[in-house]
Formats: C-alpha cells, structure tokens, sequence
C-alpha cells in the first residue's frame, strides 16, 4: 500500500521555489586551526538554499568538506573550527522571522538545536549515552526543551517518545528500557532518527546514516526517512559518499571537492548530464546491479591537501579535461540552462560543455 | 600454470562451524560446498552474520570446522604434515576488511613487505628482499615505490594502506586470495581502481580469489566471470554463475537483495520494492532459528509447508543450484515438462 511512496515522481517537488528557504546559506567559510598556528579552510565559500522539505545530497569523497559543512550549519563544530565569515539564515516557515544562525548565543543555540535543526550521526553507537536507557535520553532532550513557563509532564514525555518509536517501526516497551548496546545497529539508527523528529525540527542534517549498515536494514532506514519526510514535511541535508543513495533520496545534489560546491543541481541534471568532470566521474564509478556490465572508471589521484591547494581550479591536477587556463585561476560559478524546468543548475567548470556524461558497457562473459 | 590439473586449489565439502556458546550453540554455517579454481573467482555475498566471513576463515585456516572438510589441492588440511601446512599458509592469504587495523602502524611499508620474504627465504638478502618489495609496490598501483616503501601507515590514505595489504599478501606468491569486505571502507572513486588491480592480479598472476562482500554491486562488477554464492543464516541459498545469479535469481532471499541495493540512477532506484520486497525486515536470532526454511518468516513467496521441511540446495540448471521450495520446484518443472502451464 505504501509501495509507491518511494517512487512518486519528483516532478511535484521541481515546480518554480517562490516561497522562502528554511535554510539559507552565503559565502560560508569553516576554517580549522592546525597545530602549526596556520588555518586551514575545510569549507571554502559555500553558498546554497534549502527549501520545505526538500532533500539536498552533498556528496563527494572523504576529506572534502561534507562532514565539517554539516557540523558548521548546526553549530556544531570541534574546539579549533570556527567560522569566520559567509551566513546561516534560518526560516521556520516561509514568512516568518528569520534567525541568524551565526548570532545565537550558546543558551539560544541549545534551544534551536533539536527544535529547528537535528543532525543524525553516522556512528549510532557514539551518538547516545552508553550509560543512560534510551527512554532517559529521550526525556531528556524533552525536558531541555519545555517552553518557559510551562512544566516538564513525565507521563507525557514518554508517551511522546514512546509514539515517535512506534512511528519508526519500533516497539516502545522493548526499547525506552533499554541502553543504547542492547539495540541492533539498525535499531539504534532508527532510534537515533526518532530522537532527531521528536521536537519537530524543520531541518534534519543526516552524515551518513546508513553507511554500517546491512543493505536491507539500509533500505529499511532509506525508505523510512521518504515516507517521514513526506510526511512531517521537514528538508533535509544527506551527506553521503554513496552516489546511488543519493539517487535514492534526493531531489538535490551538491558535490563537493576540496571544501567547495562545485556542482549543485536537480537530482537528474545531476545524473543524467552533469557537467563538472569530477562528478561525472563520482558517477561512473558505482557500479550498478541491473543490467550488463559496465566500463567503471576510477578517478585517478586522491583529494589535494587542504592546507596545500593547487593553484587555479583544484580537480585540475586529476581532470582530463585540464587546461593551463583551468591552472591559472580558480573556475568561476557559472549557471547553466537545467533540464529540469525552473530548477537551477550551477557549476564550477569552465570546460563544462566539453563534459559528456556517458556510461559505456562492456559485453563480457 | 598450476601442475593441479582438475583438482580446485580450495574445496569445501560439508563444511559446517558451531560455536559452543554460555547461551548454546550457534550453528554460524551448515553444510556449505563450494571450489575456488586457479584464476577464478568466487564471490560470497550476504547480510552480516550469515557465516561469510566464518567460511573465509575456515577457508584461510584461521578456523578450524566442526564438520566437514577443508581441503587445498585434494588434501585436507587439517591432516596435513607441517611442511604441507605450511605450503598451503603461504599458498592462501587473507586481506582483511580495515586497512586501518590490519597493518603494525610501527612498520613502515618496507618493513611490512620484506620481513616475510626474509622470513621464508625468498630473499636472499636485504637488499634483495628490497628489490622484491619495489616489485610488489609496482604489482598493487603505488608508484613510484620509492615515494611509498619508506612510509608508515598513517602517513598513507586507506585506498593506500589496503593497496600495501594487498602488496603483502602478494609477497608469498599464493595462489588464492581471500579478501574479506576488502573494498567496503574505501570510497567510492578509489574502489574501482581497487577492483580493476585485483582483477589484473587474477588475470596475469593466475590467482584465485574467495570474495566475500555484502554488495551485489560490487559482486557482479568484480566476481562477473566467476561464481557468486548467497549465504542467508549459515546457508548457501543459491549458487551459480554471478551473471546469472545476478540477472536472474531464483531465490528470494536473492531478489529481495538486489532489490534493496541502491542504483546511481534516480529513475531506476525508485522502481524498487521497499524493505526489498520481503515481509519482514527482522533477521532471526542463530540460536533460535526458524523451522523449516530458514527464511520463510521473511518470505513473499512462503508457501503452507514452508516452515516444515527444510529445503535442500538442489540443481536447477547447468552449474546453478537453490535451496527453495517455490521456486526450485516452478523451474525444475520448467525443465522437466515445460508444456506445463507455469505459476508466477
């Protein structure tokens, strides 16, 4: 019965955005001090907007900003990152007072965590107090949350947490009694995710949420967050290095190499005519399972080191396509017509025409 | 190349592993066949904890199985003399899953590789072992050896560092590799390179390799030419050529995989079943394990008797083998009387 809402098209999300972003981000910069008193931009002039319920994909290989991007929108980066400029601008809802996420205090911020924004780990494990039952956990993100004025009801927490369990396929009285190791690892994720929904955030930052996991439990938590975005209506921001997950939950993609977007568009410009080099490769290097067998290109080399970048565009040293233009100096953003209607397509490749996306296949056997 | 004619470098027969338990016993793998040939490649894919990695290890020696027969070239190598034990140790090497563990983060890469060509007197010396070493770099794609021999593993990235692990399992020329989720912590742009150095190192060096991995994808892409086994709970469900296996599977335990598996394509990936088809997502507990066929409380296709008899791995076509009720039995009708009119 609930077999098509995976699959329903992505033409109803693709209308013209109007209304305004619940997340809006400009210029951000996420620097982290080395232990030779030099810095080092993780995240390097990033700018995008998250709208209801949308899913942006930020996608790319390890070391290239993902994770700090994610942690750097909630505010939640280790003691020597920091950001030292560019904008957060978070919108409840379309109309309503925007909040400079850069400006919140550490008692405002605890406030909005959880309430407005939620981020779900890759590691459920660490995620959770080993030493404190998951139903404790639970009511104490509740209680932290109690508007002023107003008293922490216990009989009400738990009956919160223990709906949010069951709206994630779990069984309340198995789980709120029990301590974190006690769950399955497709459990505590589960659990993890529920815990992020309970107050209602509008946005839900998600670092690889699946990457331990069986494939089928990695199916059952996938096809879960459709259905509860669907929904409870909140966008959210997947950060992945599996492209096909991407495909799966994404109406956006962003790919990041070396602390930049270097491409963002919608889910099927993305795949089916991207126009940066390096996502183009990211793409032909999954292999698929349906049908024959195709020619699978790595990309050669690894990521540049961020605190010793190359000079001009930084994919240069590892793209085909690489001109001494490309070295000379860093690609501006360029937008370019979309295939999907009224949705826009921006990239950071000044050879972008000459990238021909084309997966061959290769007759064996 | 190799003088063993038809007999396979590795065979399991009726192999089975318990674990003798506080809690009792847990039957981790039951009475699993299979042959690894020179040059060839057998993929073993499945969840966590249905015995693949158990089966590597016991194919590896690691382990000893409490029932049936591991054997290397004919002989079983449990009753081997201690000079062939050896050969068949030098002869099967492992490559674990995490890079990050496997290699001494004290030894730097040449350290790594040379100390068992100086252990087994394939070297003569140390500047030979060197030489050697240089070689194997070469071999696994990190050039120029020079850049890396000297370097310690946290100085290299993990596509680096499972490259020297591969490098050092090469160091004893063997004839088969056992390659444990060898691919699953690098990303996705580095595996392919992974993949494609492995399949050269089966095609010129002749070596055979036992695959295990828990991603269809990576099965085909890899194991194409070869053979791929499904494990569901200590079983082999199905075996048969990948291409087949892959394309077409019989079992569903198979279908309800390659239906979970995620597509780079956002058209194709939304056509999949959710929960990959299957009633529940629940995967029973070892020591309590369902009656009959194992995997009928998950099954579409459960039929009444399903959770009374146990099905037997049984040939439905040349080299393919299922252990299903439904299914076996709909095929082997096919081939037996094909004028019947077929269910599904």
């Amino acid at each position: 019965m609930s077999d098509t809402s995976v699959a329903s098209p992505s033409s109803t999300r693709t209308a013209k955005r109007t209304d305004e972003p619940v997340l809006s981000v400009r210029d951000l910069v996420v620097q982290y001090r080395t232990g030779s008193g030099t810095t080092v931009d993780a995240v390097n002039s990033v700018s995008f907007d998250l709208y209801p319920n949308q899913a942006l994909a930020l996608v790319g290989e390890s070391g290239c900003g993902k994770t700090t991007l994610g942690l750097g929108l909630l505010r939640l980066l280790p003691r020597l990152g920091h950001i030292p400029s560019g904008s957060i601008t978070y919108r409840r809802q379309p109309g309503a007072t925007p909040i400079d996420v850069l400006k919140l205090n550490s008692r405002q911020l605890r406030r909005w965590r959880w309430a407005e924004a939620a981020m779900v780990f890759q590691g459920a494990q660490s995620a959770f107090n080993p030493v404190i039952t998951i139903g404790d956990q639970m009511a104490d993100t509740l209680k932290a949350h109690v508007r002023e004025g107003e008293r922490y009801n216990k009989k009400e927490g738990i009956q919160r947490a223990g709906d949010m369990l069951k709206r994630v396929r779990l069984d309340p009285s198995r789980v709120l009694g029990s301590y974190p190791h006690e769950l399955s690892g497709g459990m505590r994720q589960r659990t993890l995710i529920a815990m992020s929904l309970l107050l209602d955030p509008r946005f839900l930052v998600l670092d690889e949420p699946t990457t331990a996991l069986d494939i089928l439990t990695q199916r059952g938590i996938v096809d879960l967050l459709a259905e509860l975005r669907e929904e409870r209506g909140f966008a959210m921001i997947f950060i992945s290095h599996d492209l096909a997950l991407a495909a799966e939950l994404a109406d956006r993609v962003a790919t990041m190499y070396a602390g930049q977007i270097i491409e963002r568009g919608s889910l099927h410009d993305i795949f089916y005519e991207p126009r940066h080099p390096y996502t183009s490769g990211l793409i032909n290097a999954v292999p698929p399972v349906v049908g024959d067998l195709p020619e699978l290109a790595s990309i050669p080399g690894s990521p540049p080191s961020l605190a010793n970048l190359p000079v001009g565009c930084s994919f240069a040293p590892r793209c085909s396509y690489a001109t001494p233009e490309c070295r000379a100096a860093e690609p501006p953003e360029e937008t370019i017509e979309a295939r999907d209607q009224g949705q826009s397509h921006e990239v950071r490749c000044i050879h972008w025409r000459e990238v021909h996306h084309e997966r061959k296949v290769i007759a064996r056997a | 190349m190799l003088e063993s004619g038809d007999t396979p470098l590795l065979r399991m027969t009726h192999v089975d592993q318990t674990f003798k338990t506080k809690k009792g016993d847990v039957p981790a793998v039951q009475d699993v066949n299979f042959e690894v040939g020179p040059g060839q490649v057998l993929c073993l894919v499945g969840e966590s904890g249905c015995g693949k990695t158990t089966s590597a290890r016991m194919a590896g020696g690691l382990l000893k199985p409490t029932g049936g027969e591991v054997a290397y070239l004919g002989k079983n190598i449990w009753d081997m003399d201690s000079k062939e034990f050896i050969d068949y140790r030098r002869s099967v090497q492992y490559v674990h899953q995490d890079p990050y563990a496997s290699l001494n983060p004290i030894r730097s890469v040449a350290a790594t590789l040379t100390a068992p060509l100086l252990k087994h007197g394939l070297a003569k010396n140390r500047h030979e072992a060197w030489e050697q070493a240089a070689e194997l770099c070469r071999r696994v794609d990190l050039t120029p050896p020079e850049a890396y021999l000297s370097k310690f593993p946290h100085q290299l990235s993990g596509g680096q560092r499972q490259r020297v692990a591969v490098a050092r399992a090469l160091t004893l020329n063997p004839k088969l590799i056992i390659a444990d989720e060898s691919t699953s912590m690098l990303d996705v742009s580095i595996r392919v390179g992974m993949l494609k150095m492995l399949g050269k190192l089966r095609d010129e060096l002749n070596v055979g390799f036992l695959f295990i991995t828990h991603d269809l994808a990576i099965a085909k892409y890899f194991g194409w030419s070869g053979k791929t086994a499904v494990m569901y709970l200590g079983k082999v469900v199905e075996i048969g050529p990948t291409p087949e296996v892959i394309n077409n599977p019989q079992h569903p335990y198979t279908r309800a995989l390659l239906n979970a598996v995620p597509e780079p394509d956002p058209d194709l990936t939304r056509t999949k079943l959710p929960n990959g088809g299957l009633r529940s997502s629940e995967i029973p507990n070892l020591r309590e394990l369902p009656t009959g066929c194992t995997f009928h409380p998950r099954c579409p296709l459960f039929e009444a008797g399903c959770d009374k008899v146990v099905p037997i791995l049984a040939e439905i076509g040349p080299n393919r083998e299922v252990a299903c009720h439904v299914t076996g039995r709909d095929t082997r009708s096919q081939t037996d009387s094909p004028t019947r009119e077929l269910a599904g």
